[in-house]
Parts: C-alpha cells; sequence; structure tokens
C-alpha cells in the first residue's frame, strides 16, 4: 500500500475522496488533510558548517578573500568575507561576481586533468592531445630545454606574460630558469601599463610608480578621472571599485570622467560624462595647458621651483635657445608651430571649444585638483605621449603633493608587501618588451636595440626557441593580431618547444607542444598582500585533496629541476608551503605588525588601515625638494626631459611614431585622424565585469547574463541598418569578428568599444571569422614607440550587419 | 510580524552583478534561472555635428532587485493553490512547493519580475530573501555581497526613512502592490511611468 | 509574447470548454421549443457524449499545462480569492453537473419536463463559466487583460460556439426537421449572433485598447501589430461562422453547420492566441 509523505493511505483517500473519484487517477496521491496547511518549508540547499580560506588570484589587485565550503571533498558553495556595517570606511575585501562563480570554473569541463603532448600528426595550434605520464612530461620538457641551450643558449629561452595565478610562492617558473642553468631572455613592461611604466621614471623618476590613493580625494574641490572605470578594472569590496564609490560620497568636488564610453562608473551620474574621441586625451590637455597658460592659470613658481622645461628659463642647457620648451610648444612658437588653442583641439577631440575652455578654468581656479588616469589611455600607438600629458595637468597648476592631489598617475594604493619566492640571478642581460615574444620567435635575431626595443645587449643572438606559457593566454588571446600570432606560432621551424601548463584548455595553450595540468591558487596553501585605500592580507588553505594528476606549478617546477639535475639549486630543500612559511617570516622582520603564520590561516583575512591617512603622492617631495629629490636627473618633475632627448637621438623610430622629449599630442596610426574610407570607425577595448580579461569566459553563467557585444553609437548603427541585437561584422587589416550589436548612447559616435578577453573562437584553416568576438583579432602586433608595448586600443575598423 | 523590505541605493550601484552571482551560488541556479536581476535603464542621444563636435544627453543607471515581497502581493493573490503565502515572521513571500502546481500566474501578474517557473522541478522559484539565513540572524547573501555597499535588508520601517518606495523607472506605479524596495535615487534616475529611456539590456534580465 | 506559445494549452482549453458547454444552450433551446420522441431523444443523448468529450479534452489538456499537475488538488483551496480557482472549481462543477445530467438522460431517467429545466440551468451555467474563464484572467497587474473584453469574448465564442455545437448535433442525430428548424431557427440565430456582436466585437475592442497601452519594455502598439493578422483572421472566421449557421434555412443545412463549427473552432481558438499575444504587464 503507498502512502503520502504524511502517512495517509492511498487507499484511505480513495475512500473519501467520493465524487472526485475520477479525477483523483490524475492528481495522483495527495492526502487531503494537507489541503489547508502552510507549514511545509522549502528546502534550502545544504551549507556545511565549516569552510576553508583561500582567496582570489587572477589579474587583479583584489584578491578577494573567499570562504570555500567543502562537503565530500567538493567545493560545494563560495561565500566571501564581509561585515555588516555602515562604516565604509571599514576594509572588506568582497568577492566580485567572478569571485562568486568559481565553483562553476574550478569544476569546468575543459578542466585539465593529464600531462599531454601534441597528439601524433597534428600541427602545433589545432588544439589536439593526448595523454601521457607525468614522466614522459618531464623527460620530453628537460629533453627540449637541453637541446636548445646546446644549439643556442639560455637567451633562446622565454617565460611568457601570463598573469593567472599570483601569491607569496605562486610563481615559480622564473626561478626554474635560473636554477637550471643561465637564466632566460626576460622582458620589461606588462601589458596592463607597458607605455606609462616606461615613461614615468621620465617625468617623476623611477621612485614614482603611481598617485595618491582614492581617499585622498576626500578634500578635493574638483576630481578628474581620465579614462579609467574604478567600479570596473578593481570589482572587488576594497579594492578601486568600493573607493571610488566611497571617493564619489566624501568630496567635495565636482567629478569629470573623460572617457569615449560612458563607463560603468559613470551610471547614475550622466552629468560628469565628458565623451572624448578616443586616443586624444593629449591635444585636450594640450588646449587646456593653452588655456591655463593664456589666462595665467598656470603655478609658475612651482613650475620654476619643481619643475624643468616648462619654459626657457627651466630647461636644460642643451636644450636652451631653441624653442624647445613645452611652453613654446602648446603656444607655437616651437615643435609643430600649431597653438594648442581649444578651437584646434575640438575636432580632434570631439569637445566642444567653449566645453575645453570652461573645464579649463574650473581646472585653473580651484584648488585643490585631484587628477587620475586610468591605464586604457597610454595603452595606444600615442601611449607613452599620452599618459605623460594627463599628468600636465597637475603639474601646471602645482596640485601635487598637497592634500586633495594626486599627480596624474593612476591612483596608488596602501598595500601589505610580503617577500615572495625568490627568483635567484638571471645571467642573461638581455632583455625585451612583454609585448615582442612572438617577433622574437619570427625574427629575433634581427632584432636590434637601436630599433626593437631590446635591451641589455645591442642585438639579440637568437630567436627564442623555447617558451614557458603557464597561467596566462597571452600567446593569442589577450595578445594583438590574433591571426599573425597563429602564423607565427604554428610554423613549427621557428619555436622549437612551448611547454603549456594551465587549469583549463585556452586558445593560448593550444600552441603548447606538452601541457601539465595545473592547480588554481584556492587550491593551494597561499599567502597575499594587497590593497586599496587601506592594506589586507589574504591566507588560504587547500579545500579538497588534489584531484586526477594536477600538480602545483611549484612541484611541477621541481620536476624539471630534478630531470635537469638541478633540484637542489631550485627548492633548496623545501616544499611550497615551507617556502610559504620562511618567506612570511621574512616579511614579519620587515612589517613585525603582521600576525604569525599560524594566525593568518586562522584568520584568513588581516587588514590594516593606514594610519596616516590617506597616501598623498609626492608629499615629502613637494614640502622639500631639495632634500627629498625625485629619481629624475634634474632631482625634479621633468617636463622638457634631456635623458629622453638622448635615447630619442640613439634609437631608430617610424616616421609616424611620436617621438618628443616633452609630452606632445601626436595621432595615431590608427585613429580618429588617421581613419579610411574602408575603415572609418575607430575601435577600443574595455575591462568588463563579466570577465577578469579571459578568465571565467568559457563558463555559460556568466556568458549568459554578460554578453559579448559591440557597443556602436545609434548614428553610426542607423547608417548600417543596426539595430539593438543584431549580430554583425567588426572588421578591419588584421581580422574579423562576429558578435552582436549593442546599439547605446553609452559610447561616442565613431567609435566602436568592446570588452576585451573573450574566447577566440575561429577556424583558423577557414575564413578566420572570429565567433567569440575578441578584439584582438583585429589590434596590430607593432609594438608604441618607447616601451615598445602593446597599443591595443589603437584600432580602425568598419562595422556591418553580419 | 515585523514586514522586512531591501533597500536600494541607486547613487552607489555599478551595475556588476556581484549580488546577482552571489544568489546564484547559493541557490546552485543553473543558467536560465535567476531570482536577483540588474537593470539598466538608458537614454537620451549622443551626437556629433557637422564638426565632429560631440554633445549628449545621455543618461544611465543600474537597479538591482528581486522580490520585494509587497505588502499586497498579486502573485499570492493570483495563486490558485495557496502555495504563494506570506510568512508571519518577516513577511517575506514565499513558495510551497508541495502545493504548487506550475501554473504560472505568479509569473504572469508579477510587476517585478519575480517569480519564474523552474524548467526542471516545474514550480515557481524566486528569492526568498534567504530565510534560512534570516533565522540564524544573518542578512540575505546578496546585501552582504555587494562592493559597493548598495543594498540593505531590514525591518521595512527602518529602510523606509532612506528612500522612496519603489516609484523609479522602469518600475512601474507601487500602487499595484506596494512593494518592500526602498530606493534612493541617483540624479539621473526617472520617476516611473517615463518615457525618457528605455531597459538596454533587456537579454540580460529575462 | 512568448506565452503566446506557451500558452497554447490554455487557448485550447479556453476554446474547448466554453464551445463544449455551450452547446447545452442549443440543446435547450431545443428541448423547449420543440417535443422530441423517445427515439429521438435517445439519439440526441447519444451524441450529447460529444460536448462531453470536447470538455473534458479542453480539462485533460489544461491540466497538462501545469508543470506539476500532482498537486491539482490544493487549486481548490484557492476559492473565493483566487479568480483562477473559482474557474476551476466552476468548470469542474459544471462538467459534473452535466456529465449527471447525461447519465440521467442517456440511462433514460429524465421526464420531458425536468429535461427542460436541467438543459436550460447548464445552458445558463455554460454562460457563468464563460464569464468565469474571462475574469481568471482580469488580473490587476496585466493591464490588457485587465478589461471586460476577455469575459466577453470567452461567453461570446460559448453562445457562438455553442450554438453551432449543438445545431450540428441536432442534425448528427437526424431530428432536425423542417419542423424543428421553424420553431428553432429565429431563437437560434438571435441567440448566435449575440454570441457573434460579443465575440468578434470584444477581440476587435480588445485589440484597439491594447495599441493604446504603454509598458516599459515593449509597447501596446508593438504587441498589437503582431497580433492584429491574426485578430483580423479571427473575426473574419467568427462571421463566417455564423453565415454558415444562416445555412440552417437552407437545403444545405448539414454541411454548412459542420463548416461552420469548424469555422467558429479554429476561429475562436485563433482569437484565443491573439488573447495570449496581447499580454502586457504594468511593470516588468
Amino acid at each position: 500500500m503507498q502512502t503520502t509523505k504524511l502517512g495517509i493511505s492511498r487507499r484511505t483517500f480513495i475512500k473519501t475522496g467520493g465524487a472526485l473519484a475520477a479525477l483523483a487517477a490524475v492528481g495522483g496521491s495527495v492526502p487531503l488533510g494537507s489541503l489547508f496547511r502552510h507549514d511545509i518549508p522549502q528546502i534550502y540547499a545544504e551549507t556545511p558548517e565549516t569552510f576553508v580560506w583561500n582567496h582570489c588570484a587572477v589579474n587583479c589587485p583584489g584578491r578577494c578573500a573567499l570562504k570555500l565550503y567543502v562537503k565530500d571533498d567538493e567545493i560545494v558553495r563560495v561565500d566571501t568575507y564581509s561585515m555588516d556595517t555602515d562604516d565604509m570606511d571599514e576594509i572588506q575585501p568582497r568577492a566580485c561576481l567572478r569571485g562568486r562563480s568559481y565553483r562553476g570554473w574550478v569544476n569546468h569541463p575543459d578542466r585539465i586533468n593529464y600531462p599531454m603532448k601534441r597528439a601524433a600528426g597534428s600541427k602545433r595550434g589545432e588544439g589536439k592531445y593526448e595523454r601521457i605520464t607525468w614522466d614522459e612530461a618531464i623527460e620530453i620538457i628537460a629533453t627540449n630545454y637541453r637541446q636548445v641551450i646546446e644549439h643556442y643558449g639560455p637567451e633562446a629561452v622565454y617565460m611568457n606574460y601570463c598573469t593567472g595565478n599570483y601569491g607569496v610562492t605562486a610563481r615559480p617558473w622564473f626561478r626554474l630558469l635560473n636554477s637550471i642553468g643561465g637564466g632566460f631572455l626576460s622582458f620589461y613592461g606588462n601589458y596592463s601599463l607597458a607605455q606609462l611604466m616606461w615613461i614615468t621614471p621620465y617625468i617623476f623618476g623611477s621612485k614614482v610608480t603611481a598617485g595618491s590613493t582614492l581617499d585622498a580625494a576626500d578634500d578635493a574641490e574638483l576630481v578628474l578621472v581620465f579614462g579609467s572605470s574604478p567600479v570596473e578594472t578593481r570589482q572587488g569590496g576594497a579594492v578601486s571599485h568600493h573607493d571610488y564609490v566611497r571617493l564619489r560620497e566624501k568630496t567635495k568636488g565636482k567629478v569629470y570622467v573623460i572617457d569615449p564610453r560612458f563607463n560603468d562608473s559613470l551610471l547614475g551620474h550622466s552629468d560628469e560624462w565628458i565623451p572624448i574621441n578616443p586616443g586624444t586625451d593629449a591635444a585636450l590637455v594640450s588646449a587646456i595647458a593653452y588655456e591655463l597658460i593664456m589666462n595665467e592659470w598656470v603655478d609658475e613658481e612651482f613650475l620654476h621651483t619643481y619643475c624643468v622645461g616648462y619654459d626657457e628659463e627651466t630647461l636644460p642647457n642643451s636644450a636652451k635657445g631653441q624653442n624647445l620648451s613645452y611652453k613654446d610648444y602648446i603656444l607655437g612658437s616651437g615643435y609643430d608651430k600649431q597653438a594648442k588653442t581649444p578651437a584646434w583641439a575640438a575636432p580632434i577631440t570631439g569637445i566642444a571649444t567653449s566645453r575645453i575652455k570652461s573645464l579649463a578654468q574650473e581646472i585653473g581656479t580651484t584648488k585643490p585638483v585631484f587628477v587620475i588616469q586610468g591605464w586604457g589611455p597610454q595603452r595606444r600607438s600615442n601611449g607613452e605621449m599620452t599618459g605623460w600629458s594627463i599628468c600636465m595637468i597637475p603639474i601646471l597648476t602645482g596640485n601635487i603633493g598637497l592634500p586633495g592631489t594626486s599627480n596624474g598617475l593612476r591612483e596608488g594604493s596602501y598595500a601589505i608587501a610580503l617577500t615572495g619566492l625568490p627568483d635567484g640571478t638571471n645571467n642573461v642581460k638581455a632583455s625585451i618588451s612583454v609585448f615582442s615574444m612572438v617577433d622574437a620567435i619570427d625574427r629575433g635575431s634581427q632584432m636590434t636595440e637601436e630599433a626593437d626595443g631590446v635591451v641589455g645587449v645591442k642585438q639579440l643572438p637568437y630567436d627564442i626557441k623555447f617558451v614557458v606559457n603557464w597561467a596566462g593566454n597571452c600567446i593569442t588571446n589577450q595578445n594583438s593580431d590574433i591571426n599573425w600570432v597563429h602564423d607565427v606560432m604554428s610554423d613549427e621551424s621557428k619555436c622549437q618547444f612551448v611547454l603549456g601548463s594551465d587549469i583549463l584548455m585556452t586558445d593560448s595553450l593550444k600552441y603548447s607542444d606538452v601541457i601539465l595540468p595545473d592547480l588554481f591558487r584556492l587550491e593551494q596553501p597561499s599567502l597575499i598582500g594587497t590593497g586599496g585605500d587601506g592594506a589586507y592580507m589574504l591566507a588560504g588553505s587547500s579545500p579538497t585533496s588534489v584531484k586526477f594528476e594536477r600538480k602545483s606549478a611549484y612541484d611541477a617546477a621541481t620536476l624539471i629541476a630534478r630531470a635537469l639535475g638541478k633540484e637542489q639549486e631550485f627548492t633548496e630543500g623545501k616544499t611550497q608551503e615551507e617556502w610559504l612559511k620562511s618567506c612570511y617570516e621574512q616579511s614579519r622582520v620587515k612589517d613585525p605588525l603582521l600576525p604569525t603564520y599560524d594566525e593568518a590561516m586562522e584568520m584568513g583575512v588581516y587588514t590594516r588601515k593606514n594610519p596616516k591617512g590617506p597616501t598623498i603622492i609626492m608629499e615629502s617631495f613637494r614640502k622639500d625638494p631639495i632634500t627629498n629629490p625625485l629619481a629624475t636627473p634634474s632631482g625634479k618633475i621633468e617636463i622638457y626631459s634631456e635623458k629622453l632627448a638622448t635615447h630619442i637621438s640613439n634609437h631608430r623610430f617610424a616616421d609616424d611614431d611620436p617621438v618628443a622629449p616633452i609630452p606632445i599630442y601626436a595621432p595615431e596610426w590608427y585613429g580618429v585622424e588617421t581613419t579610411t574610407k574602408e575603415y572609418p570607425l575607430q575601435c577600443s577595448g574595455f575591462h568588463y565585469r563579466g570577465r577578469l580579461h579571459s578568465c571565467w569566459g568559457s563558463l555559460d553563467i556568466m556568458q549568459e547574463l554578460n554578453p559579448q557585444e559591440a557597443w556602436i553609437n545609434p548614428t553610426d548603427a542607423q547608417e548600417r541598418s543596426i539595430k539593438q541585437g543584431d549580430t554583425i561584422r567588426v572588421k578591419n587589416q588584421f581580422g574579423e569578428i562576429e558578435l552582436p550589436a549593442k546599439v547605446t548612447p553609452r559610447v561616442i559616435v565613431g567609435t566602436v568599444v568592446m570588452p576585451q578577453g573573450a574566447w577566440h573562437d575561429a577556424n583558423m584553416n577557414g575564413d578566420r571569422v572570429d565567433k567569440g568576438g575578441n578584439i584582438n583579432t583585429l589590434t596590430t602586433h607593432r609594438p608604441s614607440p618607447f616601451a615598445k608595448g602593446n597599443p591595443q586600443h589603437t584600432n580602425i575598423c568598419q562595422a556591418m550587419k553580419a | 510580524m515585523a514586514q522586512h523590505a531591501f533597500f536600494f541605493d541607486g547613487t552607489r550601484c555599478s551595475g556588476c552583478k556581484t549580488c546577482v552571482y552571489a544568489c546564484k551560488d547559493k541557490k546552485n541556479l543553473k543558467a536560465g534561472s535567476t531570482y536577483r536581476h540588474v537593470y539598466e535603464y538608458t537614454g537620451g542621444q549622443t551626437r556629433k555635428d557637422e564638426q565632429g563636435i560631440c554633445v549628449s544627453s545621455c543618461f544611465s543607471y543600474s537597479l538591482s532587485m528581486a522580490c520585494n515581497h509587497c505588502e499586497s502581493s498579486i502573485c499570492v493573490q493570483v495563486c490558485p493553490t495557496g502555495a504563494m503565502h506570506k510568512e508571519e515572521k518577516y513577511g517575506v513571500v514565499l513558495v510551497d512547493e508541495s502545493r504548487c502546481v506550475g501554473c504560472g500566474y505568479c509569473h504572469m501578474a508579477c510587476p517585478y519580475n519575480a517569480p519564474h517557473i523552474d524548467a526542471i522541478s516545474g514550480h515557481s522559484v524566486k528569492c526568498d530573501a534567504c530565510i534560512d539565513l534570516l533565522n540564524k540572524g544573518e542578512k540575505p547573501v546578496c546585501v552582504l555581497s555587494c562592493p559597493a555597499r548598495a543594498l540593505k535588508f531590514g525591518e521595512a520601517g527602518a529602510l523606509q526613512t532612506l528612500g522612496q518606495r519603489a516609484a523609479i523607472a522602469p518600475l512601474p506605479d507601487p500602487k499595484y502592490t506596494q512593494p518592500n524596495l526602498f530606493i534612493k535615487p541617483s540624479r539621473d534616475t526617472r520617476p516611473y511611468g517615463s518615457q525618457d529611456g528605455v531597459i538596454a539590456n533587456p537579454q540580460e534580465v529575462k | 509574447m512568448e506565452n503566446a506559445i506557451t500558452e497554447l494549452p490554455l487557448a485550447l482549453f479556453t476554446t474547448l470548454v466554453p464551445i463544449g458547454s455551450g452547446a447545452f444552450l442549443a440543446l435547450a433551446l431545443a428541448f423547449l421549443v420543440h417535443p422530441f420522441s423517445p427515439e429521438q431523444l435517445k439519439r440526441i443523448d447519444r451524441l450529447t457524449l460529444l460536448p462531453l468529450l470536447v470538455m473534458a479534452l479542453g480539462f485533460v489538456d489544461s491540466v497538462f499545462h501545469l508543470k506539476d499537475p500532482l498537486h491539482i488538488f490544493y487549486v481548490f483551496t484557492g476559492i473565493g480569492s483566487s479568480p483562477l480557482s473559482n474557474e476551476i472549481a466552476i468548470g469542474v462543477l459544471f462538467f459534473v453537473v452535466a456529465l449527471i445530467y447525461w447519465m440521467l438522460a442517456f440511462g433514460g431517467k429524465l421526464s420531458q419536463a425536468v429535461r427542460k429545466g436541467y438543459a436550460l440551468i447548464l445552458g445558463v451555467f455554460a454562460l457563468v463559466f464563460a464569464v468565469s474563464c474571462g475574469m481568471a484572467y482580469m488580473i490587476e497587474t496585466i493591464v490588457t487583460w485587465n478589461t471586460i473584453f476577455g469575459p466577453l469574448e470567452i461567453v461570446g465564442i460559448g453562445i457562438l460556439g455553442g450554438i453551432l455545437f449543438g445545431t450540428v448535433i441536432l442534425m448528427q442525430a437526424k431530428v432536425y426537421d423542417d419542423d424543428l428548424n421553424n420553431s428553432y431557427w429565429r431563437t437560434a440565430l438571435v441567440i448566435a449572433s449575440v454570441g457573434l456582436v460579443l465575440s468578434a466585437g470584444a477581440l476587435a475592442a480588445h485589440i484597439a485598447f491594447s495599441a493604446t497601452v504603454v509598458g516599459t519594455q515593449v509597447s501596446g502598439a508593438e504587441i498589437t501589430a503582431v497580433a492584429l493578422p491574426f485578430g483580423a483572421l479571427a473575426i473574419v472566421g467568427l462571421v463566417a461562422s455564423f453565415a454558415c449557421l444562416i445555412g440552417i434555412l437552407t437545403k444545405r443545412r448539414t454541411a454548412l453547420s459542420i463548416t461552420g463549427f469548424g469555422l467558429v473552432l479554429i476561429a475562436s481558438f485563433l482569437g484565443r492566441m491573439v488573447f495570449y499575444l496581447l499580454e502586457l504587464n504594468v511593470g516588468l
């Protein structure tokens, strides 16, 4: 006899059902007695009581705290660190939507479980692999390494730029390459801020790498944000997402965000948007400088005391008497002899003459002014000059080193600094730009110091032959000109061997000859320090056992060192966890306030507010520039850089490379002034809430609510009969992509913008149309003039219905 | 019964959807099922004249909303089986899964896109204000997930001093169901009934 | 608008049950105006199973529309507060009362007098059900449904379709001679014309009204544009079915009535699809 949940038998029910008997057969066994009660509660997903702390570890300084709830050796829920308080000054590294979606990523069906090698008969780039043992994998790796060292040398060995995994002991590969003999060809710069990183030492000296913390803007009367979306680029609860929202509430000042896109930091605050054509910030700044000079709003005393190069008075001797000052440039008495008036800048920037003038007046008559830039304006073909130009606004007006000011660079942070696994000594002197790996595979031995950004030697001795690509999608996906990269990388006569290691099969990983299965940082014991307005440190333990044949990067590197007879040199007898502890003890010597290792592991999150309050950059320099000089040749802020002038004369540049010893505006190779009939639109990327670069990009739940779309202005869309949601093609001289259109007034006319990091998806043996909509199918691999950095926002294109 | 409510700060929300995904992880929701939605409401124009000078009247703001556990919940009214009901401690509207027939009336009637019929279980599902957490003295998972601190949850009496009762576009007149959602508007926020803008991300709020 | 597809089973239910129940209107009319012999009644009663089957088909289909029909008995707890519960309760009650009628009639247990009264009650009850069916959709937040047009549409098709259905039954029972016709046709056509005016008129007015509604995501004008062709077809079909009914005055009455019945089923179904296409919530 069947009984229901409440124990009333079916037979009883049918007896009492009476006239409803005919329908009872349809209804099934439902107890009459429960018809009128509401006391049956919902069944909730089980949450185990205990959890393990760990942290996010991708290319974001958030490093947000993760509470990993584990049941039956699987992570069943991911929560974060949070406090129920209204106090915006409490440091809470709350994980963003990506951190909350780790479960789907850690358990992704494409997770790599075993070592693999390229399937017999397959070509590099096809992505066909067969499983091998760890012993076989290490043997292949060691053999190829030995061969490359024998036939070439360590300059042919290269560790690619990879940003998927950070922590005290997370990155063992430089150490490995140094341990196993000879070193490796290193890189300088990074994809985040290559151009700005290169030029900043010329402006402020090498000891200044960022601006004030965002909370310094509390005291500002005017806040200028160039090309930045703090809520999107660092989404966690204790970095700029939170800090910027706080700034906006606390500051006395009016805020302006200058950006081709009405970015998400502007939501609800449309009066703050100043739309600008991409790549033209330097023109805007030059015109503002013109107004500041003409109206005597510049702080001449500051310029003469703290800077060199503003006018003839402070030029170095080598530049005197030649109209080479910044003032000469702006007023038109030198350089291109063009006065940088607002009327000149208006058609370039797309900003009205009157608006430029009124903005200059606001800047010139307000104090203090807080100026920051994101890393978008510098990630362009004129990025060095653009980044430098933006800094001219605080420089010209003396808004540096005082309460309520920054220095025009990206906002700084107050952070916990931890000692990391030491890399050891790299005996190779040669270094190339981070952006040049594929060039160096293609024609490395032709790359020179004079023309190609080689540093340390006059010319590279050989092409790169051995590449380590771990925890990074920067061979193709995040790298420029994917179609060209594919052709170089799949040419097996060039690079001999690519060692790949990652947690998931990515587009870049398909160029590996051997793949090693990696672990997420959150699957390992870990420590990491970081901060925003406030500092914090995250500690983590392994939540589950290690699954399949995956190994940590440290353990994989150990095996390679062992095969090459250098295990002791690499490990010094320590496991990863032992290194973690010993490095942390070194950190505690430098920073005695830090908790003990065990305390840190227990608490998971350690926070520290800045006892001095906000960090005001260059405060001591402003107080006393003689006692506290900058690390520039003059000890001052260099508006005219003699050192840069020397660099220019000692190196070769293309005709359309914007080079000058002062911050100038120069058109981009593919910009608003160089669009063509075939490619009449500009195209730039932006960082997207739904991914961290390409991380999380293959998760269905993330793609569902965070689609890859091309934002296009209604004017441009209407001309092309494109409607909201239409599938469109965006193409240029480098490639073609396909994705849906977002027709929106949130982007300036004449520019298409799209999120970066979408997963490249094209038939490379067919039409190569990228159905994933990755912007890097459209970007150029030509490097920026000085930094030889990635100009990934400098693009032109055409858009059309698919 | 102390009716509880959500509070949403429209001056802080950046539309990031962390709240949405915190909920999805806790409730183990797959693609196709979402209890909280983040709307992008956008209007105005961004144009260029013949000289290429840009003029913009563009405005845009986000709204994060799950279930508003309304005073006069229309889903409870139209539910034929009594499955949809308001519980007695917090005024949270819950679905009794042992009674729900999956007729979809709650989904059709709700003006806030809260309940929908789950494809697999065949029942109405929606935000339940994490009542299991409420019973432990904690807050719904979305509230404390927000990096920008844009959400609150608590007694309606206290929260109604912080903002107006859900009377903003693209929401309807709050008179229909008296939603327990209090909103601090941003400078861009338009009142309900405004035709100034549109929901610009319809695919993300199904 | 995607509801139009998912609501297909309900469109079927709200076509079949009103028309099936409405057949009793025609039968009641026939019993009232004309005496039938016991053999004739027997043939009529046999065929009276048809409207019951049609209604049962509608009910079964509506149950399968539910995503979890096993809990269906809880529907009765909402009687009084939920208009959907009311509709289901009235519908089920009607079916039971009609089934009892049929069992009694088919078993020869109904006297002429009781039969007339019972059939009349069923006919009126059918209208009550049609009204409750329409009112089930009068939800305050669904602006385009919260109108009198919905109930009027269903009452209309119940009357028009019911007269056609019942007339077909009388003809198939081979009792529809010129005698019956003389007593029957005027009243039947008048009642049917009321049904036509209600169904077609309310549908037209409904579409016109919906066009004026402003929504948050889609406008009334947009959804009306999609619904209009179907609505126009439905109205044409309803008119055509009535035209066929007029054919009871001719020699081709049997063929025309069957055609008309087929037309009213299709047209009513189209009209119901239009109803679901016009769904527009006051909010999201």
